[in-house]
Parts: C-alpha cells; structure tokens; sequence
C-alpha cells in the first residue's frame, strides 16, 4: 500500500511522529503520577488553590487517564502503528520473496563473511557433497545453473524480519482486548452481610446503576486470619452461587484467589464489621447415649445484643447481655441462656473462643464473634484472555525481533581449468558474530569431507 | 550463621573486588584480574547464600516466603544480578576492565541495603495482597530488567566519558585485559544490555499485569508504579526505534541509555519514596 500519497497518512507512517507520540505519552503519564488521581474537587482546591484546582478539572487532570485527550493520544498511537506497518510491511514482504539466485559471483565476494575453496574433484561430486552437508546442518536448497557456474542458495528464519511487525500487531491486540472489556465488560461492587444472598451488584462508575446478577450469591462466612505481630494475613470470604435454591457452586476466596462463576469474576476486595451485630456458632452434645434426639442442633445464629434469640424453638433461647469489658464490643461476652430443662444460666465467653456449659444429658457449645459483611470487586472482562494473547503475542514477537535472524547463505561452484573454486558466501541481519561462527562450522564441515578434498584457499 | 551475616560480607566483598579491578587497570597488573574475577564469584555466591539462607529463615518463623517482597529485600538481589550480569560480560567479552566499574553498582546497591535507615530489614509477613506465586515470578523478571538496565547505563557514562576524552579515536579491538574495550564494544554491550533489559522488563510488567488481575481483577490501574514502568519501557522502545530506524549509537544511544536507567532508579526507587500507590508497601 502506498499511503505517501496523502500527505496525513504520510504523517502517521514516518517514525518520527510516532516518535513524537510516544514522547507526548510519556511526558503527559508523568502527570498523572504526579497528581493525585481520582480525588474530589475539594481536595485539589485544598492542595492546589481554587482556581489551578478548577482549570485541572477542566484539563481532565483528576481523572487523567481516562480523559478524552489522553485516549486520543493513545488512539493516535494505534493509528500510527498499523499505518507504520502497513507502509513497511511491503518492503520486508518483497525482501523476503526475492530472488536470491540471480546473484552473481561478484555479490557473493561483496559479503563480508565468505570463504574460499579450491578442489580437484567433478562438479557433479561437489555439488552432491555440499548439498549434504547443508542438508546436515537443515538448510534447505535451491540450485540454479549458470553458464559458468552452479549457485546453491539457503536461507533460513526469512520471516523473522516480521518480528518487529508482530510486536506491533501485539500492541493493537491488547489496545482491542482492553476494548472489548470495556464495552461489554463492567467493574461492580458488592457488600455481602454473613450468612445474606444477593441478587444484585452495583457498578462501579455509577454506584446508583444495579446491576442484577444471573444467580444468587450467599456469603456462608467472612474470616480474618492474623499473623501473631497483629498484621492480617488473609482475609476469606465462603462464598455459593445458587440457581432457584440450589447450590451449584461454592468456593472460599481469598485475595489472591477469586471465584470464578458465569462470566463473572468475585474478588476478596474490602471488609466491614457491622455494628451490634454478631455470629453464634450453638451446638449440642449428647453426654448420655439415650440422648433426646429432639434437643439436638448445630447452628449459626445472628444475633444483636440485649435481644432473645430462639436457638430452636420457644423451649431454648440465649441472649448476648454484654459485649464486652474491652470497650470494643468483642468479648468476653456475657451470655443468657435456658433450655427449660433447669434454671437459666449466666457464663461468659471469650471472642472466638468456644465455651460448653452441661445442661442434664447434653452439653451446649457456644462460639461468639462479630458478624462482617464483605466486600466483593464483580469483574466482567470478557477482553482479558484477548489482552492475555496480546501479552503472548508481544514476548514471542520480541524474541523473534531480537534472537532470531535472517541467515542467508550461497555456495558458488566454479570450474577454473582443471579445478573447482568453491565460494562459501553468506549475510545476516542481526547477530553477525554468530553468523560468522555457523560459516566457519559450515567451512569446516565442508572440508571434513572426504569426497571433495578441499583445500582452503 | 544467618543471612545477615553473609549479606554483609557480600557487601565488603563486592568492594574489595570492585578496588581490586580498578587497581588493575591503574597499575596496569593483569594478573590481579584473576583475584578480582574469584573475589566477584566468591561475593556472588555469599549474596546467594544470604538469600537463601533469609528464605530459610522466613520459614523457620512460619513466614515462608521468597525474599523478594521489600526494599531491603530486592536490594540485595538487585545486587546479585548485576554481579551476575557483570560475570557473563566478562566471560562473553573477555575482558576485566570493566570490572570495578560495574560492580561498584553491586557494591552501592548492597551498602545502600545494608546501612540505611529509611527502611526496615527485617523478616516480616506478607500483606495478603503480596502471597501469591506471581510475587517470585513478577519481582524476578523486573529485576533482571532492571539490572541490564543498570550495566547499559553505567557504561553509557563510561562511554561519554571516554568518548570526550578521545575526541572519537577508536582503538583497535582489545588484547590485553587491562586495555580498554573500544567504544564500538561499549556501544555493542550497550545495545545487547537494553534489548536484554527491554525483553525482561516486558515480562516483568506482564507478569505484574496478570497478577494484578488475579487479585484485584484489573490488569491495568495506572498506578504510579505502574505508569513509571511503562514510562521507562517507552523510553528504552524509543532507544530501540532510534536504532533500527535512524541508525542512532554511539553517543547519542549513550544518552538515551542514560535517560532510561534516570528512569529506571525513578521507577525503582523514586515511586516508592516519592509517590504513593498499591506499590507503597514496597518500601
């Protein structure tokens, strides 16, 4: 394609103004950097005066890199890459179809690394020796026949020319893939009580937009682990996603472990105890074997202080009297209880930690601890496995930019007289000193040849 | 004995190796290069003991965890891969002369670890956000990038210094182990160290990218540190385009090696300190 015809498109494909683009990019990212992102108005007149904090907003700077001119920029860098390519793209094509048997002997002494050879033997032995060694070595052949000389010509990893090209393609794959996330992608927030289901999310550019959820999401459990310095160590959520009342899957999540479900992706994100509420672990032990089957529980039971909470039915109950001598409202606790098989009782506990009270044939555990609602980040990316080729691509495209050349060799075999003059002849793009190495390892192959007597000349 | 101990032995090493090689190309002795080169493997291998040996350790306290996850700790292995890059240059290049020039990055980075104040040594637990197999894996990349990007920017000074000083006369390649690598063997390991840099700092910020999406759900946030890093693999793609398209070395590739590795030590360093962002815990 020959875009040098419109003087725009001649802009966006010189490397220049990509050059240009680029640097715009850098030089304006820094800012972002600088300034605070994403902070309310009041925060950058606080910082930065009333008037800079009001001509930042209009520049889009609290919220830079979602700001159209910024978006433009890297819009403009897309452009330019496929216009660069396209206009270059051409030439490395025709390049790599050339046709390197018209060479002439003359060529092949410009390379800078050849090697010379002189032999005694026929044309047709030579030719046949050479081809195998080559052949050894998997250099593929083509031969052409001259007045008065034979040409072997190979090459290998033409296409690595492309590998520049590739990475550029691998730009506007991850560009694409970052697209398509954020067209039909959504980033969404929800705070899920313990032991609640929800049925919706909220989106998180919009916090009053709810977006309904395909099924029902219950927390079973919110945990914080410590380290003993008092530092967390993980925060995890046990989480079931539920069509009608069916469970159809659970997972326990942590930070770096979300829950997969639907297209849908649940993030351990935030966290938040919630007042005056608490979770009571109650279960029953027999003490007896003929236990009265009827008393028996295991059950989690919410439950706000100074309030009776049945456990079963009417016939037991429990109240939480105190939260706590800590001033924090986490223990001990002291608890109410009665099953109405004797007098009520009064025990303590401590946070966390289980306390059995014996009550005739059974024995009662209790377990007490503040109720959390966590806070899940709703991913929908559908874009993400497309950014994920993207980043594939880009590796692959960079190893072959850098590692990969493309090795061109020729094997001119001349009769002078009586004897042969064999020209080894070859050129790479990139690693010249290796290139230099595969010739002499090529040279010394050729001469190891019993077939051809070849003496280096 | 405990990884302290060995990390601050590597740190006296890599200063004596460092003496040892500039002595070398003062008093013109060859032959103190073979100390200088078994001092270097000696303060390698300590590093990588002290490594491990923390690595132990923050078993041994119930941690358990790669030593990558601090300032301090990133120092230390910042210093390893330098020593280490700088040994595949000398057996690549065959030659000892810049020896004390590139080791006194190890040496600085080390010092810089062991003595300073503004951040903590100690083996401490990691945030929940931080376990996760990506940590090995994302730190590691970036900083054998990082590292690369050190050698091509110590010797881009190296090369305007010599530069200037010869007015542009190029020697004749190298035969003697004190005698200068040429500029044109500057400017080649120059060129090889970015494209080796380039390759791994990709990784790194790919790494980093999949990671942030396995834990937060956004592969890209534009943090600070973030940015940073995508500033600095512009900067070095830039350098790369200079070089294929204009045909740019020599001094001027010097400079731009120079620029990158300015903003290498901001990315590394300057967004820890200066800015704030998911990356603060760095510190």
């Amino acid at each position: 394609m020959d875009f040098k015809e419109y003087s725009f498109a001649k802009l966006f494909a010189s490397v220049r103004f990509a050059i240009f683009i680029i640097s715009l990019i850098v030089l304006t990212s820094i800012i972002g950097t600088i300034i605070p992102q994403g902070q309310s108005l009041g925060f950058y007149a606080a910082k930065y005066g009333q008037e800079n904090a009001i001509i930042m907003e209009i520049l889009g700077f609290s919220n830079m890199y979602s700001s159209i001119w910024f978006q433009s920029l890297l819009l403009i860098l897309c452009n330019n890459l496929v216009i660069c390519s396209l206009d270059r793209i051409p030439q490395v094509l025709s390049f790599m179809k050339k046709d390197n048997l018209s060479a002439d002997i003359a060529k092949l002494m410009r390379n800078k690394d050849k090697i010379l050879f002189t032999s005694n033997k026929d044309r047709q032995a030579a030719e046949i020796a050479v081809q195998s060694v080559l052949e050894q070595k998997k250099w593929k052949v083509q031969t052409k026949r001259n007045a008065d000389y034979l040409l072997i010509f190979s090459e290998k990893h033409a296409w690595s020319r492309l590998g520049a090209y590739v990475v550029h393609v691998s730009i506007l794959v991850i560009f694409l893939g970052a697209l398509i996330g954020s067209f039909f992608g959504f980033k969404a927030f929800v705070m899920v009580p313990e032991g609640e289901t929800v049925i919706a999310i909220s989106n998180r550019n919009d916090e009053q937009t709810q977006i309904p959820l395909p099924f029902k999401l219950r927390c079973d459990a919110f945990d914080i682990e410590y380290y003993d310095s008092g530092m967390p160590k993980e925060y995890r959520s046990d989480l079931v996603a539920l069509e009608g009342d069916k469970e159809v899957m659970k997972k326990l999540i942590t930070v770096n472990d979300p829950f997969n479900f639907s297209g849908l992706t649940f993030y351990q994100s935030s966290y938040e105890p919630m007042q005056d509420q608490y979770v009571v672990e109650v279960s029953t032990q027999s003490i007896s074997k003929e236990n009265n089957r009827l008393n028996m529980v295991n059950k989690k039971i919410y439950a706000e202080p100074r309030k009776r909470q049945a456990v079963k039915d009417k016939q037991m109950h429990f109240e939480i009297l105190e939260t706590g001598a800590d001033g924090h409202g986490h223990g001990p606790y002291k608890i109410w209880f009665d099953d109405e098989v004797g007098e009520p009782v009064q025990f303590f506990a401590e946070d966390k930690k289980s306390v059995t009270i014996e009550r005739g044939e059974l024995s009662y555990s209790f377990k007490i601890k503040q109720r959390y609602a966590t806070g899940l980040q709703v991913v929908k990316d559908p874009g993400v496995w497309i950014v994920y080729a993207g980043f594939a691509l880009m590796l692959f495209g960079l190893y072959v930019a850098f590692f990969m050349s493309h090795r061109r060799l020729w094997i001119a075999i001349q009769e002078t007289g009586a004897n042969l003059t064999i020209i080894l002849s070859g050129s790479s793009n990139k690693n010249k000193a290796g290139f230099s190495i595969t010739l002499e390892d090529i040279a010394t192959r050729l001469l190891n040849e019993k077939t051809l007597e070849l003496r280096r000349m | 004995m405990d990884s302290a101990q060995f990390l601050g032995y590597t740190t006296f090493i890599y200063l004596a190796a460092t003496i040892i090689y500039v002595g070398m190309v003062i008093f013109k002795i060859d032959r103190l290069g073979l100390l200088a080169t078994a001092l270097t493997i000696i303060g390698v291998s300590a590093n990588s003991i002290g490594i491990i040996l923390r690595w132990v350790e923050s078993y041994r306290q119930g941690i358990g965890y790669i030593p990558l996850s601090n300032m301090y700790e990133s120092l230390v292995f910042f210093a390893w891969t330098i020593a280490v890059t700088y040994l595949v240059i000398e057996r690549v290049y065959k030659t000892r002369y810049l020896g004390g020039y590139i080791l006194s990055f190890a040496f600085l980075a080390m010092a810089y670890a062991s003595f300073s104040t503004e951040f903590s040594k100690e083996i401490k637990p990691l945030l929940p956000a931080l376990q996760s197999n990506w940590l090995a894996a994302h730190v590691i990349t970036c900083f054998i990038g990082y590292a690369a990007f050190c050698v091509a920017g110590g010797l881009a000074i190296l090369y305007l210094i010599k530069a200037c000083s010869t007015g542009n006369i190029r020697h004749k390649s190298s035969v003697s182990e004190t005698t200068t690598p040429n500029l044109e063997q500057l400017d080649d390991i120059i060129y090889k160290m970015i494209i080796f840099g380039f390759l791994w700092l990709t990784v790194g910020i790919i790494t980093g990218a999949v990671w942030a999406n396995s834990a937060w759900g956004t592969y890209w946030s534009w943090d600070p540190k973030e940015t940073w890093s995508l500033i600095t693999w512009f900067v070095y793609a830039l350098a790369l385009h200079a070089r294929y398209t204009r045909g740019w070395s020599g001094t001027r590739m010097a400079w731009v090696a120079l620029a990158g590795f300015l903003s290498v030590i901001f990315t590394y360093y300057g967004v820890n300190f200066l800015l704030s962002g998911l990356h603060s815990y760095g510190g």
